[in-house]
């Protein structure tokens, strides 16, 4: 078992694989901060244990060290992300070079020939023109380079194949993988619609967290940054102080934003004349779905709007930051075995990884009446 | 052949190619290989600062390609002959009676905990290389027996060997297990497995 994953999100890269039948995390801010290259801020970097990378003129503080390093020297101009708005910053000549040490420094290289690896990118945004191709292909070489064989999944799906939202059948069997899930993430919220494993649709907006702090920032006159530290310390979206106007804007702008997605969504899903008739539960993960109070608002966002789909059940993730790369390496797990098969074995179903049967027992395949966007189940999308 | 002049005042070494070139000396560089040179970063770095300058290149030619093909008698004498060599050489490397299984593996162990202990004093190593070019950079740049191109030469030499010691890290971020019950995961690969 040596596939891993990865999440490659606007703030945060998320690694994860198993270590002792155990799944362990590797996460790492999505920053770097650059600075001029004198002799005391290498030996200074070097004796605080500082991770960095010299090139040419200029050295680059890499991950969590570059937002402490920021911090201390007061100079925010110089802190930068390689990511913005859920993909490869456009306006940041450095994005594919540190990028690409990020990943590596959180993933390492492959340890065995063409070892499988699942990355998650978004969909495409139906709110502006970024380009996601370009983003995927990046990571896809970055991880070749790396020795790997990468797998490329929507991010929403991860949070689907961690947490396993179900459904049931006509006999009243538990479907696996069946559900709506979003990820509110920094730069980006990903929804998709999932039915056996299957991406039945998907829809992405380029708004996120750093959405809600820019708007509230420039709708009370401060600084993102502080709105960030604010929105991340005090904020309890149940319990919203009446005379804290930046928690009161705040408050606004969530809300915006769950209804925003919400209307996006209902109106897409009309447009692909999909239909579902059974209903679905709605699994949020993301960090922008940490803050207390997310998904008792969300409930309340919902209520209010027509969705063509019945939704039984909302709930947060079982570990809302992890839950995309989690789920992808549940992925990468499963494609790494099915490469291992032998030929002619897929028929069969697959040697359990665990001795106990924790699976719940398979229905048979959904009928033509559960409508249109039924398709042949498969644990690999595209 | 492919001859070529070092042009410095002070020996020309290629460590990536094994190859010195005294002071104004030539040297026929075919004699590692056209392949080999050509690709060779340091040589290409050579010609575009102008350490080395060419004298003779001739056109290669590769035996046994369109214009002179073997003979079918010529490729089994060289056949023959790569046989005889191994032949000869194989009995010199077994150990008497060959080895067992058993002694493979004990011997694969230790060839394993060899590499890792020479990686691990390879890392450690790597803070005392960065120190040392740093020395050797200050010391070139002050040196006033260099001519200019010879301090160019060297500083580029360094600068490509501090250029792999870019990184003062291998790993980024911080490891967590997950809370989940052990299997939790596991269980899930099974079932999207199945499916």
């Amino acid at each position: 078992m040596m596939a891993k994953a990865i999440d490659i999100g606007t703030s945060f890269l998320v690694g994860a694989e198993m270590k002792d039948g155990r799944e362990v995390f590797t996460s790492e801010r999505d920053a770097f901060f650059a600075m001029p290259k004198e002799d005391f801020a290498e030996e200074m970097l070097g004796r605080a244990g500082g991770n960095y990378l010299t090139r040419g003129d200029s050295i680059f503080v890499i991950g969590e060290d570059a937002l402490k390093f920021s911090m201390l020297t007061g100079n925010q101009k110089d802190y930068r992300r390689p990511m913005a708005k859920g993909i490869l910053n456009p306006g940041e000549e450095e994005a594919i070079s540190m990028l690409e040490k990020l990943i590596e420094g959180v993933v390492q290289r492959a340890s065995n020939p063409a070892e499988v690896i699942a990355a998650t990118v978004p969909a495409g945004p139906i709110d502006s023109d970024l380009d996601v191709t370009f983003h995927r292909i990046v990571v896809e070489r970055c991880l070749r380079r790396l020795g790997y064989e990468p797998r490329i999944i929507n991010e929403a799906m991860g949070i689907v194949y961690y947490d396993n939202p179900t459904t049931e059948d006509d006999e009243g069997q538990a479907i696996p993988f069946t559900g709506i899930a979003i990820s509110f993430g920094a730069g980006m919220t990903n929804l998709v619609v999932s039915w056996r494993a299957k991406k039945l649709f998907e829809i992405s907006v380029a708004r996120g967290g750093d959405w809600i702090d820019s708007q509230v920032a420039q709708v009370r006159g401060l600084p993102t940054s502080k709105v960030t530290h604010i929105k991340e310390n005090r904020l309890d979206l149940s319990a919203i102080p009446a005379g804290d106007p930046i928690q009161l804007a705040l408050d606004i702008y969530y809300e915006e934003l769950m209804r925003y997605t919400l209307a996006s969504f209902a109106e897409y899903f009309q447009q692909s004349n999909s239909d579902i008739d059974r209903p679905l539960d709605v699994v949020i993960a993301g960090g922008t779905a940490s803050v207390p109070g997310f998904i008792e608002k969300f409930r309340a966002v919902l209520s209010t709007i027509e969705l063509p789909i019945q939704v039984r059940n909302v709930r947060l993730s079982k570990d809302p930051l992890k839950a995309p790369a989690g789920g992808a390496l549940v992925a990468a797990l499963s494609m790494e075995r099915r490469q291992q098969e032998p030929e002619g074995a897929s028929a069969a179903p697959s040697k359990p990884l665990l001795s106990t049967n924790t699976s719940p027992t398979l229905p048979a395949r959904p009928s033509a009446q559960n409508g249109r966007a039924l398709e042949a189940p498969s644990t690999v999308e595209s | 052949m492919w001859l070529v002049r070092n042009n410095l005042r002070g020996t020309l070494t290629f460590r990536g190619l094994e190859v010195s070139i005294p002071a104004g000396s030539e040297f026929d560089l075919d004699g590692v290989g056209r392949g080999v040179a050509e690709d060779s970063s340091q040589v290409q770095v050579a010609f575009e600062e102008g350490y080395l300058s060419n004298i003779l290149k001739e056109a290669t030619s590769i035996p046994g390609d369109l214009d002179t093909p073997a003979s079918s008698t010529d490729l089994a004498v060289f056949k023959q002959s790569i046989l005889n060599e191994i032949r000869t050489a194989l009995p010199q490397n077994q150990a008497p009676g060959g080895l067992t299984a058993e002694q493979m593996r004990g011997e694969l162990a230790d060839l394993k905990s060899a590499l890792v202990g020479d990686m691990q004093s390879l890392l450690g190593n790597l803070k005392v290389a960065k120190l040392r070019l740093k020395e050797e950079r200050e010391r070139v740049l002050i040196d006033p027996s260099l001519s200019e191109v010879e301090t160019r030469a060297r500083l580029a030499f360094l600068d490509e060997q501090g250029s792999r010691l870019e990184k003062n890290f291998e790993r980024l971020g911080k490891a967590q297990s997950s809370s989940a019950p052990p299997g939790d995961l596991l269980g899930k690969v099974d079932l999207l497995s199945n499916i």
